[in-house]
């Protein structure tokens, strides 16, 4: 005979797995609060990391490889970092400025940040959430239109944490821009638009060591 | 010692203004070269006096008034109004910092290097003392209530002012025409004939063509301003960001200059400091500029009135005809080759033009450009402005040598190589052209750039009372578009430009400018060959007037005489011809400036006379640069010392 009171552990320990089974089920949404971003509301402001505050040139010099070649049909791929915040920005200065291959394998265990960005455009794009549901993370994002006169690229640091080993695929998708622009006549862009501004869908593995 | 006082001033100005802009990135030589621009009594032109506005969406914060997060305590608006005079309140349609960055370039005294990279580029305006007066309209996007906001603007501050709009609108619908003929365009055109002010666009940019924001970028009678980006440290490629796809229709073109407007060094909100991309920071660029000539031109009103100097020099043509004819089109330093060409134009042939503009592609010229060949016999003549980069590279140093002269009016007699003139026609015909004939001889091989322009008339279709001011529900009258070649020319008054030789006739021309479908005729042309000329404005037609009123500038360069002082050829009487002198004096002719055979203090006399001047102002009754008048300043202890050394030798009298 099995005791009861082993019955009942065993019950539990199954039922606490399986909450968690379904908790890792469920969507998770990471809050725009905790992204790094440079022209985008409701996030923090990159400029406020140190390593900008420190060396305002690092940033600079993003913004300016940002800018779209003139024959570009189509953007080039979003992709993801180790660390968050600082390094991560670094990181990502290594790969959008300096031309390094972003990494495409990563080990578990350790914090991971995707880079999302957006070419010099005379849009703002504004990240509309983040949610990752287990291996797969889709990011959401709007046009928004402004009658000055300038041009303004974007970039965000989205941090994800520590994931677990697997393969992953980051989508990145259009909203509709808010009915009021278009109301005051301005035109949604095309999708061939957003393809040349916006950074595409990508994909990464992270590995047990 | 008024005068001494005066000097010492001066001194302290160009000492604290060198030091304060020598790293300028858009300011500086590489990029519109307004830094230490003088007034003719060679103090420093910062805009002091002139009053200049703003229309966009917001306005810029004041310090003071708006919070220290929001303002910049070096960027100081003279006032701040929302549409047609309604206060302001604090921290309100401030959209998000991008009036005070504009109104920064204009206006900016911030000279420190603090927050950015330190690379010296601190963000001083260029018109630092102007009193920048801004008018945000209400109504956001594109709808004829929003069209009548921003007129409603633009009209509350527009009275003989010079207005940057570094903004835009979308059209009623995706099919509507840029042919002027929106609400928005006519009204802001009918601004600029009503008030006599100059309008000062930004032009279309960016990739996607569903977000262009083209109106009024085809108005006639203001400017519109395309950004260029660096190439080789030097602002003077058509930046690969604007977008021509929502040009004029047509065969007109939407745009008149191009200015820096790609990494542009700001102060922005707060004490922040950025950089920032746009033909929203290519505009103010060029209104700056012209209200540094507009306080040159009231200095010389009040000092110095004359036939040169009046009320005809503040017209928004003026200032538009200067800016746009002495734009960059090719580096005149002897190196640039044309097209099928083998040898380089030589050095002092391309008016003293400072950089070489490239298209997009960052390879063609003005020459593979449809405007170029204004030959009587090219097709230049009918396209006055190339698309991409309108007359050329706003360079403020030269608008200066361009304005410099004053008015010349032709009735006067032959008029300086260098020069402008607010005239009006006499009707129409070949027997009514106004005619400019040009002092002495035009050298074969260099180049004579001219520009006019003229207003189109805009009417009321609907003025309600008062009249003759824009009010809300009035409605301007839109002319009836073929829709072929927009616009037709009932709209305007059509005028040519033709350049002849001396005593010829338009059947003799040897260059024109004579497009139907626009408000602005261009030549630039090189002269085949040594000898006079004369260009001629014609009234083609009398669609809209009997006569016309219009604002032409020219720079051509004399055959001679030689510029004396010139002692090395280079074009230009500066210290390199100085040291010439002096190391050749009393024992050789190398710098014989008055042709007896020796070098003396003659010749030292014409160098001092001439000092400052170029082979293209020597016939324009220009005056020395000021800062040559500085180098004669520091120099003068050398010269000195070096005249009493040789004449205590007794071989020469003082």
């Amino acid at each position: 005979m099995v005791p009861v009171r082993t019955l009942a552990i065993a019950f539990a320990v199954l039922a606490v797995s399986a909450a968690a089974a379904l908790a890792d089920d469920k969507p998770v949404k990471i809050p725009l609060k905790e992204v790094w971003a440079l022209n985008m509301p409701e996030t923090r402001d990159i400029r406020q990391l140190d390593a900008v505050r420190n060396d305002p040139a690092l940033l600079e010099s993003l913004r300016r490889a940002l800018k779209p070649k003139l024959d570009a049909k189509q953007a080039s791929m979003g992709f993801v970092v180790l660390g968050e915040g600082n390094d991560a920005l670094r990181t990502a200065h290594e790969v959008l400025v300096g031309g390094d291959k972003p990494r495409v394998r990563l080990p578990a265990g350790q914090k991971i940040t995707a880079v999302f960005f957006s070419y010099e455009s005379p849009f703002y794009v504004h990240l509309d959430e983040v949610i990752r549901k287990e291996c797969a993370i889709r990011i959401t994002y709007r046009f928004v239109p402004h009658e000055t006169k300038e041009t303004t690229e974007q970039i965000a640091l989205i941090p994800l944490g520590e994931l677990a080993a697997g393969k992953y695929s980051v989508r990145v998708e259009l909203n509709a821009m808010d009915k009021k622009y278009a109301e005051q006549g301005f035109s949604t862009p095309s999708k061939a638009d957003a393809l040349r501004i916006v950074c595409r869908a990508f994909h990464f593995i992270v590995v047990d060591n | 010692m008024k005068g001494a006082v005066h000097f010492v001033v001066w001194l302290f100005f160009a000492f604290v203004a060198a030091h304060a802009i020598a790293s300028q990135d858009t300011i500086g030589p590489d990029g519109i070269n307004s830094a230490g621009l003088t007034l003719f009594n060679g103090m420093p032109l910062n805009g002091s006096g002139v009053d200049i506005g703003q229309v966009e969406e917001g306005r810029p914060a004041l310090p003071g008034y708006d919070s220290p997060a929001n303002s910049n305590s070096f960027v100081q608006p003279h006032a701040a109004y929302i549409q047609n005079g309604q206060d302001i309140k604090p921290d309100m349609n401030l959209d998000a910092g991008h009036p005070t960055i504009v109104a920064g370039i204009m206006i900016s005294t911030d000279n420190h290097d603090d927050t950015m990279p330190p690379n010296g580029d601190a963000p001083l305006g260029i018109a630092p003392m102007a009193r920048l007066t801004s008018s945000a309209y209400v109504t956001a996007g594109g709808s004829l209530a929003a069209y009548r906001d921003y007129i409603l603007a633009l009209q509350f501050i527009a009275n003989g002012n010079y207005v940057n709009q570094s903004t835009g609108k979308p059209k009623l619908s995706p099919g509507d025409l840029l042919d002027g003929n929106s609400q928005l365009t006519l009204g802001v055109d009918w601004v600029a004939q009503r008030y006599d002010a100059l309008n000062v666009v930004a032009g279309n940019q960016g990739q996607p063509t569903s977000q262009m924001l083209p109106l009024p970028t085809d108005q006639f009678n203001g400017m519109t301003i395309a950004r260029s980006q660096k190439l080789g440290g030097v602002y003077r490629q058509v930046s690969t960001q604007n977008n021509y796809t929502e040009d004029a229709d047509g065969e007109r073109t939407s745009i008149s200059l191009i200015a820096p407007g790609d990494g542009v060094e700001v102060a922005g909100p707060g004490t922040s400091e950025s950089i920032v991309n746009g033909t929203s920071y290519a505009a103010p660029h060029v209104t700056a500029t012209a209200a540094l000539l507009r306080q040159y031109a009231e200095e010389r009103i009040t000092n110095a009135p004359s036939a040169l100097w009046g009320p005809n020099s503040r017209h928004h043509q003026v200032m538009k005809a200067v800016l746009m004819n002495s734009a960059d089109k090719m580096k005149d330093d002897g190196t640039f080759i044309p097209p099928g060409e083998t040898n380089p134009i030589p050095q002092g042939r391309l008016l003293g033009m400072e950089r070489t503009v490239v298209m997009q592609d960052g390879i063609s010229t003005w020459f593979n450009s449809d405007a170029y060949d204004d030959s009587i016999d090219g097709q230049g003549q009918f396209f006055p402005l190339d698309e991409q980069m309108g007359a050329g590279h706003l360079n403020a140093h030269r608008a200066l040598e361009q304005f410099r002269p004053g008015e010349r009016d032709f009735n006067a007699g032959e008029v300086p190589m260098i020069g402008w003139d607010y005239g009006t026609t006499s009707g129409t015909g070949d027997l009514n052209a106004n005619r400019y004939q040009l002092q002495g001889n035009l050298l074969g091989g260099s180049f004579v750039s001219i520009t006019l322009v003229w207003d189109r008339q805009v009417t009321f279709a609907s003025d309600t009372v008062p009249k003759n001011i824009y009010n809300s529900g009035d409605s301007f009258a839109p002319y009836s578009d073929d829709g072929i070649n927009p616009p037709d020319d009932s709209i305007i008054n059509d005028l040519s430009l033709y350049l002849v030789e001396k005593g010829g006739s338009i059947a003799q021309a040897v260059a024109a400018s004579i497009s139907s479908v626009g408000t602005v005729e261009h030549i630039f042309f090189q002269i085949p060959e040594t000898g006079g000329y004369e260009f001629w404005v014609v009234q083609e037609d009398d669609d809209v007037g009997s006569t016309q009123d219009y604002a032409v500038a020219w720079w051509a360069m004399s055959a001679g005489p030689m510029l004396g002082g010139d002692f090395n050829n280079d074009g230009i009487v500066n210290a390199a011809d100085l040291a010439v002198w002096q190391s050749n004096f009393g024992s050789g002719s190398a710098a014989d400036a008055d042709g007896d055979g020796d070098t003396d203090g003659n010749d030292f006399a014409i160098w001092q006379r001439n000092l400052g001047m170029t082979a293209a102002t020597i016939n324009s009754a220009a005056v020395p640069e000021p800062a040559a008048l500085l180098l004669l300043a520091l120099c003068a202890p050398l010269i000195l010392r070096r005249r009493v050394a040789v004449f205590s030798e007794g071989s020469l009298t003082p």
